[in-house]
């Protein structure tokens, strides 16, 4: 089980998130989504315990992300927003070199790396350097050091971003066959994701939880079902008036 | 092996790795190496002293880490910062004690890399007359520690930064005002304005003064301490700046 209690966070006087509360069962696939700027990234990097919460806490799997950092850690895959990579390294030393510090022993990573490699589709750039690969296949090696020492726990920040239509495909098939049994957690602005994809989504607007339920639920306050009108109503207002038009074409 | 151990081993040959493939780091050796036989023979005068040692190409060895080991340090943690990949670092399962001294230990190999480099001239100057060689190595031994404090300054320098110049600025200012408080005319310049006891004591904290022993090749146990002490300060400072970020600052 993932366990965040009351997880708040100040920036420089500013409140960032403010008692962030919500659990995750292994099996579930959870989209985190808001607009710009309202806390999902903080959310995921208290999580993943590289930013430290002012209150609250994270439990990974029985164990304080905090207290416990090292082994909260060891069960976690993180991919940080914006996927950033060492540019010097190619693809296959850069995750190698996330395993090595890890502790997977030195026999044990070829394997692993074959087969990361071959699941995010990177096998045709494994031995290229990082600086000369397109932003799809950057993203692609950047989950690939996440997923590589097949972690109890997924992090995934913006998972999909910079990734044509059927990159975005093979990254969902992927987080797809990954979930049983697993937990994994999605920041993403895309809410088609989110739909397709989620068990459960949880909709952060403010540093607050505006929202936490299964998307068929979350898009069903809409009378036409609309989860784009629902995510706009519950982060800026009253949602846009809609002609008959659209209500038709809907 | 340890949490500590993984992590120190795989950031400990990242690091050199990334030096072996890099351009800059060959520039630097060669200007080094260069630097310091040249300031020997043509403002030291190693020939016209007319004696066996190699006291006319250590004597330059402070000044040249002033600027150099602030070079050398400056990318170390703000280009981790800036690219994003101190994300990844810190999400992994490693005590944040062990990527400082990885980091640390990587710079320092590459530092007295260079200064093996220069014993050709140790060589060179062996073949012309009797040399007392235990006062050589031991001087070397002096030159190791002190590039190490001044590294250990820059990483301090490079982990509250997140840019570049800023962190050699701030490296260049703090090891030129721990060189300078030994020289003779900053000692009599600050005696002027100072009790004397305090003066004193100033210039005893300077890099030239812990150097000066071992120049003559002596091994003083206060120099040792401070070289030692030097270093763990602004590693220790490092780790702080490193966890700092952790909390969301800078």
């Amino acid at each position: 089980m993932l366990k965040l209690d009351g997880l708040t966070k100040t920036y420089a006087g500013q409140r960032g998130v403010r008692s962030i509360s919500f659990e995750v069962a292994p099996g579930e696939v959870v989209g985190v989504v808001g607009p710009n700027g309202a806390g999902k990234t903080t959310t995921l990097q208290m999580i993943a315990g590289t930013l430290e919460p002012d209150e609250g806490e994270v439990q990974v799997l029985g164990h304080n992300v905090w207290s416990e950092r090292q082994a909260a850690q060891s069960l976690m895959g993180y991919l940080p927003e914006h996927a950033p990579l060492y540019d010097d390294m190619t693809a296959r030393t850069y995750v190698d070199f996330l395993l090595s510090a890890r502790g997977v022993e030195h026999k044990l990573r070829p394997n692993l790396i074959a087969q990361a490699a071959h699941r995010t589709e990177i096998e045709d750039v494994l031995d290229r350097r990082i600086e000369g690969l397109s932003k799809g296949y950057r993203r692609r090696v950047a989950l690939a050091g996440a997923l590589a020492h097949d972690p109890a726990v997924l992090i995934l920040d913006e998972p999909s971003d910079g990734l044509d239509p059927n990159q975005k495909r093979v990254t969902r098939a992927l987080i797809r066959d990954l979930s049983p049994g697993r937990i994994i957690l999605i920041s993403t602005h895309q809410l088609d994701e989110v739909a397709t994809l989620c068990s459960r989504l949880i909709l952060i607007a403010d540093g607050e939880v505006r929202a936490d339920q299964s998307p068929a639920a979350f898009a069903a306050q809409d009378p036409n079902g609309q989860i784009n009108d629902v995510f706009y109503r519950l982060t800026l207002g009253p949602g846009p008036a809609r002609s008959k038009s659209d209500e038709e074409a809907s | 092996m340890t949490a500590f151990w993984n992590g120190f081993l795989a950031l400990y040959q990242r690091e050199l790795r990334q030096d072996v493939g890099n351009p800059l780091a060959y520039v630097f050796v060669a200007s080094f190496v260069s630097a310091s036989i040249l300031l020997a023979f043509q403002v030291g005068g190693l020939f016209e002293a007319g004696r066996a040692e190699l006291v006319a190409f250590f004597q330059f060895h402070p000044w040249l880490f002033v600027v150099l080991m602030p070079a050398l340090s400056m990318r170390s943690w703000s280009d981790e910062a800036q690219t994003g990949t101190l994300e990844t670092l810190l999400a992994l399962p490693v005590p944040t004690s062990a990527l400082v001294l990885a980091k640390f230990m990587a710079a320092w190999t590459l530092a007295c890399l260079m200064l093996v480099l220069t014993t050709t001239l140790w060589l060179g100057v062996g073949l012309l007359g009797p040399m007392d060689h235990g006062a050589t190595l031991t001087a070397y031994l002096g030159s190791c520690l002190l590039a190490g404090a001044y590294l250990a300054i820059g990483m301090a320098a490079s982990a509250a930064n997140r840019s570049q110049v800023l962190s050699f600025v701030m490296a260049l200012g703090v090891s030129f005002l721990a060189t300078a408080a030994g020289l003779p005319l900053v000692i009599s310049t600050l005696a002027a304005f100072l009790p004397l006891p305090l003066t004193e004591t100033l210039a005893s904290f300077s890099m030239l003064d812990a150097f000066s022993g071992f120049e003559r090749g002596v091994i003083e146990a206060r120099a040792v301490s401070y070289f030692l002490a030097v270093i763990a300060l602004g590693l220790c400072l490092t780790g702080l700046w490193v966890d700092h970020r952790r909390g969301g600052q800078g």
